[in-house]
């Protein structure tokens, strides 16, 4: 559930982005190329949403490995108990570290994942 | 990276239930360098480094093998066959390390022990089922990064 909610959020984000840029980038002057930063700030606005969307199943995957595991007698129970005990804001727990960790990773993996595909689009002749 | 990893885990697992001496990442940060030395902020590490080894190796072994069974007699292989054996070894790659790994290293950051005592502590109050915690949540979580 984690992962897969990761993975399409963050590329849905990424094209979407992208297409934005190319869009802004012509009505500038310029041709639909995207620069290496564009891109770069992309990743790094795709890793932020994805983050945000799935940081309630980080919180309860944790919990559930926890020591108070427990508690909860399955995941949709650790969903239900968090919010009504503790709030919805309590599935946020742990944000901030994540989005320090994974944001200029994001960054960095989408930058050079553009710069290589279009390196070897090149060299292809395509 | 890792005290970040670290700090995440605990202020998730901060509750009514177990409340937390702080508020936020760079106070948690502080406290437990205060409290338990630098060192404190890589509670957790081993278990996973130690895990990831075998990781990778049930990866492409797995991998192989499926592949092998999944060939017809001339030896070749359908790109949906092809998917299913990254599919079956991700899957049990997942069941067979991710699982207990992250499920010790989210234990020994709880209790606040290093990896051997705390595997010790988790075998002894709860058996083997205390390292199989979240099976369907880590099944799709193999790649361990956030």
């Amino acid at each position: 559930m984690k992962q897969g909610s990761n993975q399409g959020l963050r590329f849905m984000w990424f094209n979407e982005y992208k297409e934005k840029v190319k869009a802004y980038n012509i009505t500038n002057g310029g041709d639909g190329t995207v620069s290496a930063l564009q891109n770069m700030l992309g990743g790094m606005s795709a890793g932020c949403f994805s983050t945000l969307g799935n940081n309630p199943f980080d919180v309860v995957k944790t919990r559930m490995q926890g020591t108070r595991a427990a508690l909860y007698t399955s995941t949709g129970d650790c969903f239900s108990q968090i919010i009504k005990n503790e709030g919805f804001g309590a599935l946020y727990a742990g944000l901030i570290p994540r989005l320090s960790r994974v944001v200029p990773g994001q960054g960095v993996i989408f930058m050079s994942f553009e710069a290589i595909s279009n390196g070897i689009r090149d060299a292809a002749g395509v | 990276m890792w005290p970040l990893e670290f700090i995440k885990t605990q202020l998730q697992l901060g509750s009514k239930t177990n409340p937390l001496p702080y508020t936020g990442m760079v106070s948690g940060l502080q406290y437990t360098v205060k409290t338990n030395g630098f060192l404190g902020l890589y509670r957790g590490l081993a278990p996973t480094l130690i895990g990831s080894i075998p990781k990778a190796g049930i990866r492409f072994g797995l991998n192989a093998e499926i592949k092998g069974m999944l060939k017809d007699k001339d030896g070749n292989l359908t790109p949906a066959k092809n998917f299913a054996a990254g599919l079956g070894a991700g899957v049990m790659e997942a069941l067979i390390i991710v699982v207990p790994v992250e499920t010790v290293k989210t234990k020994c950051i709880d209790m606040d022990k290093p990896f051997i005592e705390g595997l010790k502590t988790i075998l002894k109050n709860e058996g083997v089922a205390g390292v199989y915690q979240v099976r369907v949540h880590s099944l799709h979580d193999t790649r361990d990064t956030d």
